[in-house]
């Protein structure tokens, strides 16, 4: 628009086009230095743009709907299409064919531990992120003799919705106020004078380049100090503690038969998860096979219900701070010795837990590992280290590696010091690097009013957030994708980072950062590659994306005279019954701001929690039976008392939380965060969704991650939490008729039944018993002896008609449930892939969420120890689609293929399909979701959009479409290689439009799963997974009554419980 | 007779006919038979309704018209069965829901609507055509009486032109039937109001008008040229708040939406460290130099063969990228230098295949190792651009092997012909 | 009949009754000043039709994100004013069509009226399909055009494509059927208007009445044409409701997957269309003071129609119940125990009391000829049969097969204001043709009156 023109005149960034002059200037240069071919266009760059054409696209919907209206076309005749230009370059890089992306390894660092990320580029913009299959940590193949495949998890993924982000910080700020880069390199003279005796606090980082620098910084005399607010400290002490060496322990769970975790969730918060979730899925079925076989078993205690608790073949729901009697009395067990004293461990359900456990624990020596969350405190893991030398897991099923840095102060301490450093008046300089600690900083220090006493700080972030607001000076940090540098994964294996793009608001990286500090301002890369002279061909290691055994070293270690003599407090003690004030608090992440960074991404608050499935908020997670108890009911507004401190929230009542243990989920209501709270959560001006749980989380006398003593009040009034799957406990209607249970302590009779039908489960003991189980069979209006007549000779007494016979290629795909975690990497990585709209918290309460793929959970059993099923649930891709037959104009038919398209430029949105549609995949754009897109403020996020995938308009129905634009492409290159003789890579066997290779293809669900739980491909293919799948005895489909002949179909999932314990509900149907 | 008619000097036109009026249907009914009886066949009753026993009484045949609406009706059903078979069966066959394209029971209550709509349409036209209807004039509605026909009158008129008329006996005939009053009925003398009324003629051709203007655009547009792209009525997701390929980005000082590739990084599968098969060079530590040989692998370690398939390939690309300047023999008579050449142009593409004289002067692409040729293609020379980004690496090498082979080909002697095919020329 | 005949056969006697059915027919018309309470009616209906145009506007300018359908209850209020409108739309032609073939003769009391009924509903349910779109502007596709997306065309199997079809056909099929009765009586009207002077009011009557001049010979072909016409609307009004029926018979959701449904919906439109007509006819019988036309043994005999038909809703009701229960699907079962007893339970009591038990008042004779009793029943009934088809739709979508798709509906105040506009629109056109065309069709009056054998063979002793 006009505007345009004169914005580069003027330098205050205005709130709209603030990113404005700083992008001209910068990417004036950089395409400049970088593409000469830019030279030919850079007179052009001086004058004015032209006038932006999104208003009139906004013109022309507008005036659209109005037509619409008037159902006429008068008045339009003086509208006509807009001539696009574009801009080709005359000399293209050998390697950007018009179209075609290219995949670059980086990687992506979250509390100290790197993700190893493959970043698809499209014309020099990422718009894709995937986990790195090459990776010798974060990838590999699952079934041996298959493609490598890597994980990636739904931080990873959505942190590119970030580097897209016009909230991002774009110029830096001098005392809250706007200044340019060169004024704080001004400045930077002074502060580098009292370097000697400044504090460097950081973000906690695995980065080599980082530790280098670091060096030379401690060497000029700076203190370097690292934060996390959710730290794995208490390991490595305690870990320490039993055996008199820093070590990190390393569980290898694919050599595991029995994985206890101890308020420990491996499948998404732990720092190794994805390696995890890889490891796990590897022994669950023998090898990731589908037969049936050997798998290992999981036992999970814990306090809040976590995907490693839904996954466990036995779950013991208890109170965070019981987690040292438990581990006492499993040592104790172990080594027959009397356990400790505690009412709690005489409950029969407890004992009987801990006995069976120790007895398969004694069994499975050597093949067994008990790992410990990061909330237990380090005695727990040094019993932890002892149990785990006990079983003779080590070096076996656990293996310790040597930790960096062995003497670097915990996170807390660090923090703690630093605040009473300041206090002192002793620190007259502080630099931080990254991190929010004015925010997530323990509330007992008063961070914020301690900063804003020092005479110098600089924060260096990629937002202006909370801390940058109290600090002198902050500086635009770039993104993870647009700076050089590295780090390692858990294991320790060094993960380098390329730039995919330059610095789009000009931030710069914190090595770059660092070495400004130290005066000698390095570029990026020269910084990274300097650290890792020698290490081999670096473009090799590059094009890699990490350096080959660069592992830390295994440590050789062994636990002695570690004294279980370990005092139980008197709520240790008592039994699981407690009074209110009595209650613990326990601190958990959230789902979707992690700790609080990711406050300002849609995507992530959007997707459901893995359990709760609420979005676009954080709660006070509280078990039915204490809010009865206690008085209080799911949403309503809870006051909750840590101590002298209280904080009000929502709270919701979650079925298999530990009684009498309060969940508090950390990472909302941050102050600083960005318009994603105004357009998503109905927030004002930038304050993010949620609650500032953090205000309650003090570090006094060790309740910084279990806080005892707490009390709960309601009376607060009501908030209804933003819900995608209705709560367990929406009971509408007559109880009695509807057959509810008044006690609420069983769940809705009806969904219980179904969750049966439609989660087929089975143990593996039943599975190896009886040859002849069929999961299909399980189904009483199934027959698949019938089925495979009907497909043999078209009989007819299954279909009214000849069913359609597909040539070439029939895809298909098989959801294994047996594996799946339930961690939400699909929808994300769907999200990403298929331009798939977020819609706000109040769209998300009137059912409008947009997902493709979501995925289900069901409770069964009883509401006190709930059993878990989740289900991904994508489009079915019917064979005889009950959509397709429904459509007036035909928007929605089958291709060729097998696939249930959708032509969104013939839908006129009669919303008749996703009415006939059993399975509910069907999403219907009930509004303009892509409006925000066409402010001129927002046209940096429209970069990020899939420029495969059309950006839907209001009015049409949407839906999984298996990703129609992967498979197109790689049809397309497998011609273009055909057709040559000599291709480049190996050539293909088959014809045109004939078989691909299997695993050619992969659905953006599918590569982002860590389990590789979800398997797409081809069933004409009869040697491709996908068909062994489909012909193992554990697949069936959804519905089959229904006769509507899915092509995606679930492996029954296999539970492994120990036959001396109590048998789920779930068996035996 | 008639002639006393017309000659009659009441200022009225010719006579039309004679109105008989009656008090009640019956009578209405028992006169209309007698006027049959008599023979007389120009005549017709008038009641405000359909009076019961008057059609035998005036001897009505019954109307053909429930024939005619069957017709129609049947061929609705036909006509809509064959709009779903042409539909759905026939111009656009697809896979809905795996049913089959053609089946009649989903398409029966289209074509039982369309059955009816028709018959419909046919027994409501068809009743006013056959009763010559709309005519909204008729010399009966000169008579202020005869408005009443509508409200509570009855009446029997008979027409001039029946050849038993005689306006005497008629007149008397009617009155014996228990006519209350008879009178004549005179056409209009104005003859203008024999003809319909201006105004119905004026409308219906002003509408006819209107109705042409549509095909009049059409007409006018057709085969026309605009500069102008055309009009855009609807939304339908034309402009997408994405980028594509070489679009502009206005925020951007290029005014690229692309960013290019960031100097150093490497991107999967592009990691080009063979210098033999990416450059043509061949590296020692004395330096690099073009190579004169071909590559001995494929970077997947497949090895590097010139065989007929290679030179096969390189032909057909050779032909694709080349020719348009080189010429298909390498002569350098491309379409494009002949074109210079017409246009009186300087400008000639280089003659690949010209063997350099003893003195080793021209030549330069007979000259080239292979390494530079290779170079060449993929970065150009002098004039020609580099084809890097449109040519794969391997599909450079087989244009070089091609390139040699015309060359070889272009400048062999005699003796280069195998001696068992020696004979074969001639 | 000779008797009668033999009374009034003294000259004029006939014409006198003639002439006064006539002038009371058209004084509705005639009178120089609308009735005080017309001129309220007619503003109330203006102001709730502008509410309809303001919703429709912000509905058209921002998405169907303005009602409260969601992506697991799609369809709502949108396609259950259809249905229902659709429904009242089916008394008119079932009045004039079905009772003229069985001869009843005091249809011609009502007939018109009903007719104009049927079309002015028609008009209002024909908005809701088009505008519950998410582009109302590419509707049209929904016609067999051809087009520039070469051949595209639609879908037949879809029984959204057969609506199409039925109720276009029957809106033009009742248009014709209402205009070719009213020819006659648009003559009569332009004849008096003639006489008295009204010289463009004539004009246009005359054009409408297309010179039409009571000829015997028209006559004959006119009376065939209408009992043909009256014969091809009767199997087209079943037909109709069958079709929209099909649109939940043919689906696979349970509570809408049920054979039941055509003749079930058929006779709920009967239901609910005769109440509406006696909704709209009482008040104005007592506004133009018709008592004698439209007799109170006819309001009777719609009545006892109501309660059969009724009757007939209420063991639809219980066979799906039955039929849920016998057929032993759980999915079936449920989706009906949800529906009585589940988050819309009142809507569905609301319904049973409305379509069963209120009819059964209709037994007693006295309430039969209490009009006011009986208006009350039938605004009642109205309500009903709206909620039975918000029960089908809405409750059945939000108990659909996975409890994860399970979800509550709350309609928006846009979904409310398109109603009251569609109501605002029936109830001003209604009343705009009561004030401008013939109510009551006159010449069919005299034609079925005593009269229209005076002076017959009867009295006259003539063969017949």
């Amino acid at each position: 628009m006009s505007k345009h023109e004169h914005e580069h005149q003027d330098t205050a960034p205005t709130p709209e086009h603030g990113y404005w002059k700083s992008l001209r200037e910068l990417e004036g240069k950089a395409s400049w230095q970088l593409h000469p071919h830019t030279r030919e266009f850079e007179p052009g760059s001086d004058e004015p743009p032209p006038a932006d054409p999104m208003s009139r696209r906004n013109f022309f919907h507008l005036m659209g709907a109005s037509l619409g209206m008037a159902g006429i076309a008068a008045g339009a005749g003086c509208q006509r299409y807009e001539a696009e230009k574009i801009v080709p370059l005359a000399r293209r890089p050998e390697n950007q064919t018009p179209g075609q992306t290219l995949q670059y390894a980086t990687t992506f660092e979250l509390g100290g531990s790197a993700h190893a990320l493959v970043a698809t580029s499209f014309e020099g913009r990422p718009i894709h992120l995937d986990g790195n299959p090459e990776h010798p940590f974060a990838g590999g193949a699952i079934v041996p003799g298959t493609k490598r495949h890597g994980g990636a998890s739904t931080f990873a993924q959505a942190s590119i919705l970030n580097l897209y982000d016009v909230d991002r910080s774009q110029t830096p700020l001098n005392r809250g106020k706007g200044a340019t880069l060169d004024s704080f390199k001004a400045a930077l003279a002074e502060i580098k004078k009292g370097l000697t005796g400044a504090r460097i606090l950081s973000e906690a980082t695995s980065s080599p380049t980082v530790a280098a620098l670091r060096k030379k910084l401690e060497a000029a005399g700076a203190q370097w100090l690292e934060y996390e607010p959710l730290s794995w400290d208490n390991e490595r002490t305690g870990t320490r503690t039993a055996i008199g060496r820093t070590v990190r322990p390393l569980a290898k769970l694919d050599k595991a038969e029995t994985i206890v975790c101890i308020d420990c969730d491996i499948f998404v918060e732990h720092p190794a998860a994805m390696r995890y979730n890889r490891d796990f899925a590897r022994s669950r079925r023998k090898d990731g096979s589908l037969g049936v076989g050997k798998m290992n078993r999981l036992w999970a205690a814990e306090s809040v219900f976590t995907n490693t608790g839904a996954m466990a073949d036995h779950r013991l729901a208890m109170r965070a701070e019981l987690g040292l009697p438990f581990a006492l009395a499993l040592d104790a067990a172990l080594s027959n010795q009397p356990g400790p004293q505690s009412e709690w461990l005489r409950e029969g359900k407890v004992q009987q837990f801990i006995s069976v456990l120790a007895e398969e624990l004694k069994a499975n020596n050597g093949r067994a590992v008990v790992l410990a969350g990061r909330r237990q405190p380090p005695t727990v893991h040094a019993l932890v280290a002892k149990i785990n030398a006990a079983i003779g897991a080590h070096g076996t099923t656990l293996e310790y590696v040597e930790d960096p840095e062995p003497n670097r102060m915990t996170h807390l301490q660090a923090i703690q010091q630093l605040a009473a450093d300041m206090r002192g008046g002793k620190v007259q300089t502080v630099v931080m690097l990254g991190g929010n600690p004015v925010y997530d900083a323990p509330a007992d220090l008063d961070f914020g009013a301690l900063l804003s006493k020092v005479p110098t700080s600089v924060h260096l972030s990629e937002y202006a957030n909370e801390t940058s607001q109290l600090a002198t000076w902050h500086v635009p940090k770039a993104h993870f994708l647009e700076a050089w540098g590295d780090a390692r994964t858990w294991d320790g294996t060094v993960t380098l980072a390329q730039p995919l793009v330059q610095p789009i608001y000009g931030g710069i990286s914190s090595i770059e950062f660092l070495s400004l500090l130290l005066g000698d301002e390095k570029a990026g890369d020269e910084l990274v590659r300097t650290t890792h002279e020698g290490k081999g061909n670096w473009k090799q290691l590059l094009h890699d994306g990490y350096i080959p055994n660069s592992a830390y070293a295994p440590a050789q270690v062994s636990v002695q005279g570690l004294s279980t003599a370990m005092p139980l407090t008197p709520s240790q003690q008592a039994g699981s019954k407690r009074k209110n004030g009595e209650l613990e608090v326990v601190y958990h992440f959230s789902w979707a701001s992690y700790d609080g960074r990711y406050s300002n991404n849609p995507w992530l608050w959007e997707t459901p929690d893995f359990l709760t499935k609420v979005t676009w908020d954080n709660y006070a997670l509280v078990a039915p039976e204490t809010a009865t108890a206690l008085g209080v009911k799911n949403d309503d507004m809870i006051t909750v008392k840590v101590g002298q401190r209280s904080i009000t929230l929502p709270c919701y009542t979650m079925p298999g939380q530990a009684r009498y243990s309060i969940g508090l989920v950390l990472g909302g209501g941050r102050t600083q965060s960005g318009h994603a709270g105004a357009v998503g959560s109905m927030r004002n001006g930038i304050v993010g969704p949620g609650w500032n749980t953090y205000k309650v989380r003090g570090s006094e006398n060790d309740t910084w991650d279990i806080a005892t003593g707490c009390s709960i009040a309601g009376g607060g009034g009501t908030y209804t939490l933003a819900n995608v799957q209705e709560h367990w406990n929406y009971r509408p209607g007559s109880q009695k008729l509807m057959g509810y249970d008044p006690t609420e302590t069983k769940f809705d009779p009806e969904v219980d039944r179904r969750a049966h039908e439609i989660v087929e489960e089975i143990s593996n003991e039943d599975l190896q018993k009886n040859n002849a189980w069929k999961a299909e069979s399980e189904h009483e209006f199934w027959d698949d002896e019938k089925e495979a007549e009907v497909t043999k000779q078209k009989a007819r007494h299954l279909s009214l008609f000849e069913e359609h016979d597909y040539h070439g290629h029939r895809w298909g795909m098989a959801i294994d449930l047996s594996t799946c975690t339930g961690c939400n990497s699909c929808m994300i990585a769907c999200q990403s892939e298929n331009n798939v709209p977020t819609v706000g918290r109040n769209q998300v309460m009137r059912n409008r969420e947009m997902h493709w793929i979501r995925i289900d959970r069901y409770f069964t059993g009883t509401v006190d120890e709930p059993h878990v099923v989740h289900q991904p649930l994508p489009c079915q891709q019917c064979e005889n689609a009950p959509c397709e037959q429904v459509c007036p104009v035909g928007a929605t038919s089958h291709s060729q293929e097998g696939l249930n398209d959708m032509a969104y430029n013939r839908c006129i949105g009669t919303r008749y399909c996703a009415n006939n549609c059993p399975y509910r995949v069907r999403r219907f754009n009930f509004l303009d979701w892509n409006k925000e897109y066409r402010e001129a403020r927002m046209k940096v996020r429209r970069l990020l959009f899939n420029p495969d995938v059309t950006v839907r308009m209001r009015g049409v129905m949407e839906k999984c479409t298996y990703c129609v634009q992967r498979i197109q492409n790689a049809k397309i290159r497998a011609k273009a290689q055909l057709r040559n003789p000599n291709p480049t890579v190996a050539p293909r066997t088959g014809t045109i439009g004939g078989p691909l290779p299997d695993g050619e293809i992969e659905t953006a669900c599918q590569q982002a799963c860590p389990t590789e739980a979800i398997v797409f491909g081809d069933l004409s293919d009869p040697n491709s997974r996908v068909s062994k799948a489909h012909a193992d005895r554990r697949s069936y489909a959804l519905l089959p009554e229904l006769y509507t002949r899915p092509r995606t179909q679930y492996l029954t999932r296999v539970l492994n419980p120990n036959p001396k314990m109590p048998q789920l509900a779930r068996e035996g149907h | 007779m008639a002639t006393e008619i017309e000659t009659n000097g009441n200022g009225e036109g010719e006579l039309y006919g004679l109105l008989a009026e009656f008090d009640t249907p019956g009578e209405l009914v028992e006169a209309a038979r007698k006027v049959h009886d008599a023979g007389i066949t120009e005549f017709d009753c008038y009641s405000p309704f359909p009076v019961h026993g008057i059609d035998p009484a005036m001897g009505i045949k019954r109307t053909i018209l429930p024939l005619i609406i069957f017709g129609g009706g049947f061929s609705g059903a036909m006509g809509g069965l064959a709009l779903q078979w042409y539909c759905n069966a026939h111009a656009w066959t697809w896979n809905i829901s795996g049913k089959p394209t053609w089946s009649i029971p989903a398409n029966i209550p289209v074509a039982y609507e369309c059955a009816i709509l028709i018959a419909a349409l046919t027994s409501f036209l068809g009743m006013w055509i056959f009763n010559k209807l709309p005519q909204v004039w008729h010399p009966f509605f000169r008579r202020d009486r005869f408005a009443h026909v509508t409200d509570d009158a009855f009446f029997i008129g008979i027409e001039a032109r029946d050849r038993r008329f005689d306006q005497d006996k008629t007149t008397k005939l009617l009155q014996d039937a228990g006519a209350i009053n008879v009178e004549n009925v005179y056409l209009d003398p104005d003859p203008a109001k024999k003809q319909m009324p201006k105004w119905i003629t004026a409308f219906i051709v002003a509408s006819t008008a209107f109705a042409l203007v549509p095909f009049a655009i059409a007409a006018k547009a057709r085969n026309s040229k605009s500069t102008e792209p055309h009009i855009h009525i609807f939304p339908d997701m034309d402009y997408q708040p994405k980028y594509k390929s070489d679009q502009m980005m206005d925020v951007f000082a290029d005014e690229r939406a692309n960013r290019g590739e960031i100097q150093g990084t490497v991107a999967r599968g592009w990691l080009t460290t063979d210098d033999l098969f990416y450059r043509g060079l061949e590296t020692s530590e004395a330096g690099a130099k073009w190579t004169t040989a071909f590559p001995k692998t494929y970077p997947d370690g497949r090895p590097f063969v010139v065989d007929m398939d290679l030179l096969q390939r390189g032909r057909n690309r050779f032909e694709i990228y080349c020719t348009p300047c080189h010429g298909y023999d390498g002569r350098g008579n491309g379409m494009i230098p002949e074109r210079v050449k017409l246009t009186g142009g300087l400008w000639q593409a280089r003659n690949l295949i010209e063997a350099p004289d003893k003195d080793g002067k021209g030549g330069v692409a007979v000259q080239m190792p292979n390494g530079q040729l290779f170079n060449t293609i993929s970065n150009g020379y002098n004039t020609m651009m580099g084809y890097a980004a449109q040519i794969p690496h391997a599909d450079r090498w087989a244009i070089v092997a091609y390139v040699r082979a015309l060359q070889r080909a272009q400048n062999a002697a005699q003796t280069d012909i195998p001696a068992d095919q020696q004979g074969s020329l001639r | 009949m000779s008797t009668e005949a033999a009374v009034v056969h003294e000259p004029g006697k006939a014409r006198e009754a003639f002439r006064a059915i006539t002038r009371d027919v058209s004084s509705v018309a005639e009178a120089q000043k609308p009735h005080k309470l017309w001129l309220v009616a007619l503003a109330i209906a203006v102001t709730a039709f502008l509410i309809g145009v303001y919703s429709v506007y912000v509905l058209v300018t921002t998405g169907i994100g303005v009602w409260g359908n969601h992506n697991m209850v799609d369809w709502a209020w949108d396609i259950t004013n259809f249905v229902w409108w659709i429904g009242i739309g089916h008394a008119g032609t079932l009045i004039s069509a079905v009772l003229y073939l069985t001869r009843q003769t005091w249809r011609v009391s009502i007939n018109r009226a009903a007719e104009a009924m049927t079309i002015f509903a028609v008009m209002c349910a024909g908005l809701f399909p088009l505008l519950h779109t998410g582009r109302p502007w590419f509707a049209w596709w929904m016609l067999p055009l051809p087009n520039d997306m070469g051949s595209m065309w639609p879908q037949f199997r879809s029984p959204l494509m057969w609506d199409v079809f039925a109720v276009s056909t029957y809106l033009t099929v009742s248009i014709l059927f209402w205009y070719m009765g009213m020819v006659p009586d648009l003559a009569t009207f332009r004849d008096r208007c003639a006489m008295q002077g009204k010289k463009i009011r004539a004009i246009i009557y005359g054009v409408l009445s297309l010179g039409w001049r009571g000829s015997a010979r028209h006559w004959h072909r006119y009376e065939r044409a209408y009992l043909i016409l009256a014969g091809l609307s009767t199997p087209l009004v079943f037909s109709v409701h069958s079709v929209v029926s099909f649109d939940f018979a043919t689906s696979q959701l349970p509570g809408w997957h049920t054979t039941i449904f055509p003749p079930y919906f058929v006779a709920g439109a009967i239901f609910s269309g005769f109440a509406m007509v006696l909704t709209l006819l009482l008040p104005l019988r007592f506004l133009f003071n018709l008592q004698h036309i439209i007799k109170q043994e006819h309001i009777g005999a719609m009545c006892k129609i109501m309660l059969g038909t009724g009757m007939m809703v209420g063991i639809a009701y219980a066979t799906e119940f039955f039929i849920a229960w016998y057929s032993g699907n759980p999915f079936e079962l449920f989706a009906f125990r949800s529906r009585a007893f589940g988050p819309f339970w009142w809507a569905y009591f609301a319904m049973v009391s409305c379509n069963v038990l209120v009819p059964q008042f209709f037994w007693v004779k006295w309430v039969r000829n209490n009009n006011i009793l009986i208006w009350v029943l039938c605004i009642l009934i109205n309500v009903g049969m709206w909620f039975e088809r918000f029960v089908i739709i809405a409750t059945s979508l939000a108990r659909s097969f996975l409890p994860s798709a399970w979800a509550h509906y709350h309609p928006t105040r846009y979904d409310v204001g398109l109603f009251v506009g569609t109501i605002g629109m029936f109830v001003m056109f209604f009343l705009l043709f009561f004030r401008f065309l013939p109510v009551i069709a006159m010449s069919e009056v005299k034609g079925a009156s005593p009269e229209a054998h005076a002076g017959g063979p009867a009295t006259k002793g003539g063969h017949h």
